[in-house]
């Protein structure tokens, strides 16, 4: 009886998904609710995790709640503890779910809400969740051992090492694309730049606060911090109001620029309990307030999707980034639908806090789902902006000009609709005083929450404070991310400086601390600097490079985990590891390889230096640019460019080559398959 | 009732600072006494900066 109420209930489930699919694919020409994304997205979660992540829990790894986690046996108080299950889950997704599920989404609304949601949905079902899943599993059943420590001693060195310098790299081009998307939103925003910036004396506050006043009392400060956040909100809404201050704080992405490369230092070299922790605790709270505001936005409004389910862009001719659906779509999201970032996460903390490894299901695999429903609703908030306002936002100078009116004009020119009137309005709205080209995502999906928000709350008279709100959230909680990132990003190069000389290495030693944190900064600095003055509006090569990046430590990771489920003697399944692995390995070549190669101009980085060095040939100057030296410049950024995405394809392919040997000699029989997991003794478990 | 009310405030707080990732000074003591009774236990001060140290000095804490 109760086996046939549940295939009554997950026949139903499967259908109901099903039928929401085909209703947001076959609609045309009407705009399709919200709804049906929300119910295809969770129906497909249920089934998945239901069926495919229980296959992988009990075929493969044979997941034993009776085997001692590595909490239990080397439980120390401090980094291994046996921990409730819905706090590591809970602890996990804080630590994966960043600001990429939001961006992504975002800017691949340029092809239509479609090819987004179905990469999203199906892409963390067959291949995000699996992946989080198995590193963790594989952790688990290590000792808790990192990614790279597993990269190296189960490939072999080279992969290993590969992996540690690609770790760098693409930590580098993370934390420049993402200080690009604070730069965007806060330029020419005085409102932005005092809220934003009142958010470093706050955590300095509650830093102090922690230190002396209350020592320890982390809940006492981070409530204060929430209130000085407000507090924040309003200044800035003060500011932007008061002609003679205003000015002062109405910034040029280029001073921006620095001023982030500047915090990021400090952060990178202050003790951490002074800014660094307190920020972090704020942006949990904020962030984990914010998705749950906007899923229950989303929820009470359920707005139609007024973007189209796909847009002629799909050819490539889109202004927000260039590029085919295939494979760009598949590059602009990764967060949300697969991730290589989780897998340090799920190799790091999260494995030495499962009291029990059945539980690793639900945090690795279920952990992945939930980020893919917060990138799910980003999209949401993007396709709830009419799309001619969408592009007015999202795309460059370049593309539409400078006045609400060429906009209008180029936006016609694409087939959609845009009252430059109604235009202004929105920016006036929002208290902005203009919102054209307002690249990177931030702005678009602040416009859409604020949408969704006041409708719920306070009407359109907040929909000021709501934008602003929003925009808080996003730099508050991406630039938590850029601090902590430069400060791993020192502490990795120390590490890896120190075999060239020995005192570079020393953790403590002032010289070598403030000499690391100069280079990580100058080099993501670099990138962020580039951006920041490319015509295009620099998210275009930006944002590629960092999907490429990332989706390259996803193959690492997959590739350690075929590797892991192959040793296990457990290669009939290793398709499970080897079908999404597959996937990235098509997408990234093709689109590393067109990044670098493409003739055209908008999408290859040669072809681009091409195109400029021609220009000057002639003694014109490429549009958007200023002199000559400025021209040259841009040569040099594409050349550089283009070889940090050689680099990423280099990587790949030694990590897949390496990979694939040793796969051959373990199945060949050369070499004997001998898991390197740590037995599972019962004894140790009764001691 | 006040009793209840601050049972149950204490709790969520102690679930929410777990989640947070707040070094949990109480059980390394509990753990210390236990495990390893009659070894050198750090004072709290000492205790939290070390773990807040760690937590930010290594790739794996914080992603994109």
């Amino acid at each position: 009886m109760r086996r046939l109420r549940a295939i009554l209930v997950w026949s139903f489930v499967s259908a109901l998904g099903a039928t929401s699919f085909a209703w947001l694919a076959l609609s045309r020409g009407e705009p399709v609710n919200a709804a049906w994304l929300l119910v295809a997205a969770l129906c497909t979660y249920a089934v998945s995790y239901r069926f495919y992540s229980k296959f992988i829990a009990t075929k493969i790894f044979a997941l034993d709640p009776a085997r001692p986690t590595p909490a239990l046996r080397l439980n120390d108080g401090r980094d291994f503890t046996p921990t409730n299950r819905w706090i590591v889950f809970g602890h996990h997704f804080a630590a994966i779910a960043g600001p990429g599920p939001l961006v992504g989404p975002t800017l691949a609304a340029q092809f239509g809400f479609l090819p987004g949601a179905l990469w999203i949905i199906i892409g963390v079902a067959l291949g995000g969740a699996v992946q989080d899943f198995v590193i963790l599993c594989a952790s688990v059943r290590r000792d808790g051992k990192s990614l790279g420590q597993m990269a190296k001693e189960e490939i072999g060195p080279v992969a290993g090492y590969t992996a540690l310098v690609a770790v760098l790299g693409i930590m580098i081009v993370l934390i420049a694309v993402l200080a690009l998307v604070v730069v965007n939103a806060l330029k020419a925003s005085p409102w932005g730049v005092v809220t934003i910036g009142l958010t470093i004396p706050t955590a300095l506050i509650m830093g102090i606060y922690m230190r002396w006043f209350r020592p320890h009392r982390v809940l006492e400060a981070s409530a204060i911090g929430l209130v000085l956040l407000v507090v924040a909100l309003l200044a800035g809404r003060w500011v932007a109001a008061n002609p003679t201050l205003a000015p002062t704080f109405t910034l040029t992405g280029r001073t921006l620029a620095l001023l982030i490369m500047a915090y990021s230092f400090f952060a990178s070299v202050l003790p951490v309990w002074l800014l660094l922790a307190p920020r972090d605790y704020l942006s949990a709270f904020v962030k984990i307030g914010v998705v749950l505001a906007l899923a229950l936005g989303i929820v009470i409004v359920l707005p139609p999707l007024q973007m189209p389910a796909l847009t002629q862009f799909t050819n490539g001719t889109g202004p927000v980034f260039a590029g085919k659906i295939f494979p760009f779509a598949f590059i602009t999201i990764a967060c949300g639908a697969i991730s290589g970032f989780h897998s340090l996460i799920a190799s790091g903390t999260t494995p030495k806090l499962l009291a029990n490894e059945a539980d690793a299901r639900m945090v690795g695999y279920g952990g992945m789902l939930t980020e893919s429903l917060v990138a799910v609703m980003a999209l949401i908030a993007a396709c709830v902006l009419t799309p001619g306002v969408y592009f007015a936002i999202n795309a460059p100078a370049s593309a539409i000009g400078t006045t609400a009116a060429s906009a209008a004009a180029a936006v016609q020119h694409w087939g959609f609709t845009l009252d430059p009137a109604q235009m202004q309005l929105l920016a006036q709205d929002v208290g902005e005083k203009t919102l054209l080209s307002r690249t990177g995502g931030a702005p678009s999906l602040a416009v859409g929450m604020a949408h969704l928000f006041s409708r719920v709350l306070g009407g359109p008279t907040a929909m000021a404070l709501w934008y602003h709100f929003a925009i808080m959230f996003e730099a508050l909680f991406i630039l938590t991310t850029v601090d902590a990132g430069t400060r791993v990003g020192r502490f990795m190069l120390q590490d890896l400086l120190k075999h060239v000389w020995a005192p570079i290495g020393r953790v403590s030693w002032y010289p070598a601390v403030v000499m690391a944190s100069g280079v990580v900064v100058a080099m993501w600095g670099y990138f962020l600097y580039q951006g920041v003055m490319d015509p295009l509006g620099g998210i275009n090569s930006l944002w590629p490079l960092f999907g490429i990046s990332n989706q390259l430590l996803a193959a690492v990771a997959l590739c350690v985990g075929t590797t892991v489920i192959i040793k296990m003697g457990k290669a009939r399944y290793a398709w499970v590891t080897i079908l999404p692995l597959t996937w990235l390995a098509i997408v990234t070549m093709t689109a590393g390889w067109e990044k670098i190669f493409s003739a055209d101009p908008k999408l290859g980085f040669l072809s681009h230096a091409r195109m400029v060095g021609d220009r000057l040939a002639i003694g014109a100057l490429p549009t958007g640019v200023q002199n000559l030296a400025d021209a040259k410049r841009l040569i040099l950024n594409d050349q550089i460019d283009a070889l940090v995405a050689g680099f990423f394809l280099v990587s790949v392919v030694v990590i897949l080559v390496a990979s694939a040997h040793e796969w051959f000699t373990v199945l060949s029989g050369r070499k004997i398959a001998r898991s390197t997991e740590i037995p599972f003794e019962q004894t140790t478990r009764a001691a | 009732m006040i009793n209840y009310i601050s049972t149950i405030f204490s709790r969520t707080a102690s679930v929410v600072r777990a989640v947070l990732g707040v070094p949990d000074y109480e059980r390394y003591l509990a753990h210390m006494r236990t495990a390893h009774p009659g070894d050198r236990v750090m004072s709290e001060t000492e205790f939290r900066h070390t773990r807040m140290n760690d937590r930010y000095n290594r790739s794996g804490s914080k992603c994109c």
